[in-house]
Order: structure tokens, then sequence, then C-alpha cells
């Protein structure tokens, strides 16, 4: 059975007689300049912008779930990864690729403009649709924004935490990398000798 | 008579035995040429004719000596005296009984078989002409016209390379042969066994080989000198002056074999020397077989066996320099008894080794004992009873043996050098270098031996979800 593969085309339609958008058959959208939007979000509080967020990242994740069906679950990186990149690239939040440090899922976005509040927005866009496609409770973790290039760890409630007190003491994000797996490890070794 | 001259004669018997084989025809050719060849005499047109048995190939050789003979019918005129063995022997072959009457013109020759060829040569006694005959050119045989001869009959194609060959350098010769005179030639004997008195050996010329296609070098010679018997072996001497002539008793020869003429040729000389070898008298290694059972020669003597002590003693010469040593001086050596305690006394107990001071130079490996084991008497009692020391020069044969034949093992309380115990017992050459113990001590076992670690197993999610699952059980407690 061959992989649903992702299909842009005709999936942003414009009515000029009726002065609409719509996005794969969903709900209109609204055509408003980045900077604009990235100011209202700037002048908003973190969780408006995670809600904000949120909402739209649901809707990406179902249209998700839908085209990839009961094969999400074995879909493999690269499939996933060209459904979830392509509904963020449709919204005009950047490109987006996949880095697997170890065990670790680190997502990059690439072609986003330097903004705080658009780094947390599609932080909160990609938190809710892994969430809502994959049923897992993720937590977007920001590591770091080098040339362009915003990386973000996909880890747990627990785990994110302690990764925001290693970026508080200075770690970098390689580093931080480094001590999540090494905790991993002497937590895993532990609960071992614990056994 | 060296071997050489024997090969030679063997390789012109075996040429006399082919020609035997050929047709009659070929034969009296070859005959007549050996016989032109020698006195210059014969010709083609002097070949005797063709008996009437063979008229096939007969016919050739008649018609192609035809033309031959027709300037000159002079008879074939006997060979001039040669004795040469080829000659006579090609004669003696060719002439067959049944062709004697045709050579009758030819030599006188004896009748003899050809198996005896070898040995009969000598007997062939020819007849000097007293004239040369006139030579005549002979046309060669190239000139005959083949239509008149058949191509089977001229038995050219027969004919050897060599024959042939020699027959064309014989009818291309211009200069008339000339005669030669066996005489003149002078001979050079290599064997000194002859029939001639020995006082013909001090005139004898230095000879040269000669060679009967030289005649111009035999002409040439002076006036002819008379052969004189070349001298015996056995007194030929290069730097000491000639003896005096002796006389020598000829060797035994039988009359089939008499010589009557001295030999006038280089060939009759091999004939001579190899009849002489022929009679000589048999190696002594391989006697002859009518000798009878030879004695056998029993096998050299083994040396006697020493039947007393001095029976085969060294002799000086086997012994060379002898230096006897001085007889030692002083008291024999004797060694002191232990005194050993009553207790140990009473039962057989093994025989223990003495501490030996490291001051003295031991003559035997030291024993390490262990001091926790002791059972004799303590080191100071050891030390107080130490003996006397012993010169580092004594002999060994002089220390008491080590009675000791079964080494107990140490317990293995203690990774140091135990005491080894010998028993009493008769010393045996394994217990003289009794080998030193030393045990390993136990390992505690207080950590397992092995640990093993697990090797890193690569993590390789198989989809976007394992992946995220993954990465969400980092930090999961």
């Amino acid at each position: 059975m061959s992989e649903p593969t992702f299909d842009p085309a005709q999936t942003l339609r414009i009515d000029l007689s009726r002065g609409q958008l719509t996005l794969m058959g969903s709900s209109g959208r609204l055509l408003v300049p980045t900077e604009s939007l990235a100011e209202l979000l700037a002048a908003s509080n973190d969780e408006v912008v995670a809600a904000f967020g949120a909402a739209i990242g649901t809707d990406v994740g179902r249209r998700i779930a839908e085209r990839l069906g009961s094969a999400i679950e074995q879909a493999s990186i690269e499939l996933y990864l060209q459904h979830l990149g392509g509904e963020l690239a449709l919204m005009g939040l950047g490109s987006l690729s996949v880095e697997r440090w170890g065990k670790a899922l680190v997502l990059c976005i690439e072609g986003l403009e330097a903004h705080d509040a658009l780094e947390a927005l599609a932080s909160a866009v990609l938190g809710a649709a892994v969430q809502r496609s994959l049923s897992r409770d993720v937590a977007v973790v920001k590591l770091a924004k080098d040339g362009g290039l915003l990386r973000l760890l996909l880890v747990g409630r627990h785990a994110q935490a302690q990764i925001e007190q290693w970026q508080a003491a200075g770690l970098s994000y390689g580093d931080v990398l480094t001590k999540l797996h090494q905790s991993t490890n002497n937590e895993n070794s532990g609960a071992r000798g614990q056994s | 008579m060296n071997l050489q001259g024997i090969e030679r004669l063997q390789n012109l018997l075996g040429r006399v035995e082919r020609n035997a084989k050929l047709p009659r025809t070929r034969t009296q050719g070859l005959a007549a040429f050996i016989g032109a060849s020698t006195n210059g005499a014969a010709t083609r047109a002097d070949l005797p004719p063709k008996p009437a048995s063979s008229p096939q190939t007969a016919a050739a050789p008649s018609a192609a000596a035809a033309p031959l003979a027709a300037p000159s019918a002079a008879p074939l005129a006997p060979p001039a005296a040669t004795n040469s063995p080829l000659i006579a022997a090609a004669a003696s072959v060719a002439n067959a009984p049944a062709l004697r009457t045709a050579t009758s013109d030819a030599a006188t020759i004896v009748s003899t078989p050809p198996e005896s060829l070898s040995s009969d040569l000598l007997e062939i006694d020819v007849a000097v002409s007293p004239e040369p005959p006139p030579v005549v050119r002979a046309k060669p045989v190239l000139e005959l016209e083949p239509e008149d001869i058949p191509v089977d009959d001229l038995g050219l194609e027969d004919m050897s390379t060599s024959e042939a060959e020699a027959e064309a350098a014989f009818a291309d010769e211009e200069q008339p042969i000339e005669d030669i005179d066996v005489d003149e030639i002078a001979v050079e004997v290599t064997s000194a066994i002859t029939s001639d008195p020995p006082s013909a050996l001090a005139s004898a010329p230095e000879a040269s080989a000669p060679e009967a296609s030289e005649p111009e070098a035999a002409a040439a010679a002076a006036a002819p000198s008379p052969f004189t018997a070349p001298p015996a072996l056995d007194e030929l001497t290069f730097s000491e002056p000639p003896p005096a002539p002796v006389e020598v008793e000829p060797p035994p020869v039988s009359a089939a074999h008499a010589v009557s003429e001295p030999p006038g040729s280089i060939d009759a000389a091999i004939l001579a020397a190899t009849e002489a070898q022929a009679n000589a008298a048999e190696p002594a290694i391989t006697p002859p077989p009518e000798s009878g059972p030879q004695v056998a020669v029993p096998p050299m003597a083994a040396p006697a066996m020493p039947t007393a002590l001095g029976a085969n003693l060294p002799t000086a010469e086997q012994l060379g320099d002898v230096i006897e040593l001085e007889q030692a001086s002083g008291p024999p050596i004797e060694l002191e008894a232990k005194s050993e305690p009553a207790s140990k006394r009473a039962e057989p107990k093994p025989e223990e080794l003495e501490y030996v001071p490291e001051d003295v130079v031991p003559s035997r490996p030291v024993l390490v004992r262990d001091a926790a084991q002791e059972v004799g008497p303590s080191a100071d009692e050891r030390g107080s009873a130490t003996p006397p020391a012993e010169s580092p020069a004594a002999p060994a044969s002089d220390l008491p043996p080590i009675a000791a034949e079964s080494i107990t093992a140490a317990k293995p309380t203690s990774p140091a050098a135990r005491e080894i115990e010998f028993e009493d017992e008769a010393p045996t050459a394994s217990s003289v270098l009794a080998p030193e113990v030393v045990a390993r001590g136990p390992v505690a076992a207080t950590r397992p031996v092995a640990d093993v670690i697990a090797a890193a197993r690569a993590f390789r999610p198989q989809s976007f979800l394992e992946l995220l699952d993954a990465s969400l059980g980092l930090l999961k407690k």
C-alpha cells in the first residue's frame, strides 16, 4: 500500500468574487503581514500566543491525521515530515526539517523571521499538530536559533523544566542534549541497580 | 693396443659385413675400386664380368663398364702389395666362393668365413704384382646414356654416398696413381708386442702415420729402408739411455695368428696389437671360468674381545704424552656422622637436608626450608651441629647420597617455599635432583570474575512516532 504523500495542489483557494481564502476546504483564511502579526503577538502574553498557536496546530494535526489515516503510526519520519512541513509551509511559517540527536527529536524551522513571538507561535503550532496527529503530550522547547535556523526539541512535560534550567545555566543546546541523555542513562542504570 | 684401434676395427668389420650383404655387382665394383685406389692400377674398365646368375643387376654395371673398358682391355691387376685389412676384408667378402673364379686375377685370398673375419685378417696373403699396370682414366658414371641402361639396373641409387664420392674422386683424378711401396712407408707402432727380435729395435725409425692418399710424401722419401720392429713397450724410455738389448721372449701367438711379414702399415699394426691383446693374459680380477671355484678369502678377523684386563691396552702411540698425577698427600677425608635424636632414630624418618651456610660453596642445589613446618631439630640445633666445612673441591663421590625418593606436596597455606621431606629409601637417579615446589595461594572471590558490559545498541527509529516516543522518554522517571 503506497503511503499518501502530501499534495499541495488545490489546497489554497482564493475566491476573488467572494473575497475568501480557503485551505484544503477548511474555514477561511486571513492573509496578513508577518510583521504585523509578530507585533500583535509580542503585545500579547505568552499564554495567549501559546493558545493562538495551539489552535492553528490542532487544525494542522487534524488534517495530517485525515490524510495519513491509520498508517500515521507506522509513517516514516520522512513521510510525516512531508505532511507536517507542507502544512507549515502553507501557513507561511518557513521550511521544516528533523534532526535526531540520539533519542532526542529536534524540529528545525528555517526561513522564519527573527521574532520571538513568531518563534513562540511556531513552537505552539508544531506542538499542537504533533499532539493532535499522534496523540502524544509533547512539550516543545526552544533550543537555539543559529543563522536563521530555529531548533525546537520535543520532549515530555517532565523534562521541560530541567532543560530550561540547564539553558538558564548557560549550556548550549548540544550540551543540553548530551546532558539530557546522560541523565537519562544514569536514571536508567540507577533504576536497574535498585531492581 | 688402445680402445680406439679396436673401435676402428669393429667399424671396419661392420662395413665389411654390410658390403657382404650388398649385391655382387656392387661388391665387385667396390673391391675393384679399393684395389685400384691402393695400387693405382685397377680401373673401372678392369671390373670383372658379372656372373650370369644376376643378369639384371649385372647388366647395369656391365653396361657401365663397357664404355669404360674401351680405352684399355688390360686385365684387372692385382692390388699392390698391401696388407690393409680393409682391402683384404673387402676382397674376401666380395670374392665369395661363387665369385672366386671371376676374381681369379685378383689377390690371392684365403677363404675365411665372415664371422671370423676380424681374427683372420692376418691370414690374407697378398701377392705383389711385379709390374704396375698402366693407369687408365675411366669415364665418370654420369656420362652414360640413361637410355641404354635401365635405371634400376644402374644401381646408382643403391650406392652409398661415400662410395659415389670416392668413385667420382677417383674418376676426376688426372694424375696417375703412383705405386706405393709398402716398405717405404714408415709405420708408427704403438704396441710392443711383436714377433721380431729385439735387435731390430735399435734401428727403429721415428714412425709417422702413413697415409695411402699421400703418395707424394712416400715417394719423396729416401731409399727404402728396411723395416725394423719397434722396441717393446717395456723397453721404451724417454729420459734414460736405451738399455742393452735383451732377448725378449716372444708373446704366445698361435700358429693361425702368426704374422708372416712385419706390419707394413698402421692398420696391420693395429691388427697385431688387437691380436696380442686378445691373447694377452687374462685379468687378474676376473678369473677365467675354467679356473674353478675360488677359495673364499676369510673376512678380516674382528678384534678379539679382551680376555684379560690388560689384554688390549692402548699403545704408547695411542696414548701420546701421558702425565702421571701425583698421589694425594695427607690422611683420607672422613665425615662425621650426625647425632640424631632418639625419637627420630626409633622410626625410619626421612633424611633431612643439612643447612649449608652461604659462605660455603655448595656442591649441590640448595633447598629452602619452611621454618613453620620443621619436624627435626630447630635451626639453632642445626646451626650448632653444622659439620665442619668441607673443602669446596671435595669430590662429589665422598658426600653421602641423598635418600630422597618421594616428595610430599606442601600445603597451600602460603606462597612461600616449604620443606621437602624425603623418605628413607634407596637413593635413585630422580631423587638426586629434587625440584622445589611452590604452590599458588587461593584467590579470594570478592567480586565476580567477569563483568560483562553490554555494548550500546544503536537507536534506529523506524517511524516518526518511535522517534517521538524516544524523545518524550528522555528524563522520564
